[in-house]
């Protein structure tokens, strides 16, 4: 595993919020970002003028089943164990659970520049070495989200560095707030693979290698990155699925994605 | 002749050159306003036509050329959202597509009312009538983004508007 190379920036960002469950910092509405069902907002850190994305949004704040941020945090920190590119997440207590019932994730950019994988194609700057050089992660992501049972993705969660070197893609995937006990109600709920959605070649080899890679990863330390969500964000049940299928799942990956 | 009443919406277009800090420049492009009102829908676009050497220095490589014209690069978007959008829709769509580097600002709207003639082949009529509100508003909107952002309010700028019937 090991594919990705991040700035020192993000890869600084990336160590420092894997090792935290809470942001401690206080963070500004700085609008809606119109652009999904969650309504999530922007936010402006308001020590560092760092940027980032919460979700949920005002709209959404009264839900208490879909633990959406909960879901957001634990992809980012499940894909840090396994090397791939999430954008960091980390949660945010303000106003939990008064208002906001199962609180917020905020997530990082993960580039200074970038474009949804769609528009990007959509205006011919995904040419076809591009294409090419994106295979490996598409690949490995379909393995995680597999893992994760995010198995509604779309290609426009994946965003593409407008900076990418010339031949070779960067992306970063985003929204995995329907995964985990979205789809599990059950300490072992039956769940498809994530179908090839993604327009790039796959790789079988780097499929089972990152099969064979998750399924190696000690079940303590699923556990301890699982268990560390505490209320408001995640309930006692919900977690106990999320764990009991994460590592059932890790298990079988290779059968259930036939590879 | 009938009252027709509607609203105006507007949608600010930006380039953002550092998503992850707030200082990043953000780099105007172009407003794009839609109305509806009675049975009309206009959509109009003003844009730069270019971007100073400094600007186009700021954005990544993937699209440093395709949007160095900004009216061009934004009258495909302008385009699609007058044949893929139903009327009402337009701004909301395009800033559900792009909210990234490429920015189109969550629309503002405000309400409308005119006397507009009625019946069949009025679309020139019309047009006349309620065009220069529309463009008003794109271009007083353009100016005031211009102005907030000081190092460009001296750029060449361009223009484009269509009226349809909404229904």
């Amino acid at each position: 595993m090991g594919r990705r190379t991040y700035s020192a920036l993000q890869a600084r960002l990336r160590d420092e919020w894997f090792g935290i469950v809470e942001t401690p910092d206080v963070w500004i509405d700085r609008g809606p970002m119109n652009d999904g069902e969650s309504q999530s907002i922007r936010v402006e850190n308001a020590a560092t003028g760092m940027m980032g994305v919460a979700k949920p949004g005002p709209g959404k704040a009264a839900e208490e089943g879909h633990y959406r941020a909960a879901h957001e945090k634990l992809a980012f920190d499940l894909a840090y164990l396994v090397h791939l590119p999430v954008a960091p997440v980390v949660l945010w207590r303000d106003q939990a659970p008064d208002i906001y019932k199962r609180g917020r994730s905020i997530s990082a950019w993960t580039f200074e520049q970038s474009l949804k994988w769609d528009e990007a194609q959509n205006r011919g700057l995904i040419t076809p070495v591009l294409r090419e050089s994106a295979g490996p992660i598409v690949s490995a992501m379909r393995v995680f989200h597999t893992w994760i049972a995010d198995t509604d993705r779309k290609s426009d969660h994946t965003q593409v560095n407008v900076d990418s070197p010339e031949k070779s893609l960067e992306t970063a995937f985003i929204d995995h707030g329907n995964s985990l006990a979205f789809v599990w109600k059950s300490a072992d709920h039956p769940t498809p693979p994530q179908a090839p959605y993604m327009p790039a070649p796959e790789h079988s080899d780097v499929m089972i290698e990152t099969a064979v890679f998750i399924t190696g990863l000690e079940d303590g330390e699923v556990s301890r990155v699982v268990n560390r969500i505490g209320l408001p964000y995640l309930p006692a049940d919900p977690k106990a699925h999320i764990l009991a299928n994460l590592l059932a799942r890790k298990r079988n990956l290779r059968a259930i994605l036939g590879i | 002749m009938a009252i027709q009443t509607g609203r105006l919406s507007l949608s600010r277009v930006t380039y953002h050159t550092n998503l992850q800090q707030a200082a990043g420049t953000i780099i105007p492009l172009g407003v794009i306003a839609e109305m509806i009102i009675g049975s009309w829908r206009a959509l109009g676009l003003v844009a730069r036509t270019s971007l100073t050497d400094r600007e186009t220095a700021l954005v990544g490589r993937l699209l440093r050329d395709q949007i160095s014209v900004p009216f061009d690069f934004l009258k495909r978007e302008y385009d699609w959202a007058l044949t893929e959008t139903k009327p009402g829709d337009a701004l909301e769509k395009l800033a559900q597509r792009f909210s990234e580097s490429l920015f189109f600002a969550p629309p503002t709207s405000t309400s409308v009312k005119n006397v507009l003639p009625t019946g069949d082949n009025v679309g020139a009529a019309v047009g006349e009538l309620i065009l220069p509100d529309l463009r008003k508003a794109r271009d007083h909107e353009f100016y005031l983004m211009l102005a907030e952002d000081e190092q460009n309010g001296d750029d060449a700028v361009t223009s484009q508007d269509m009226l349809r019937r909404a229904a």
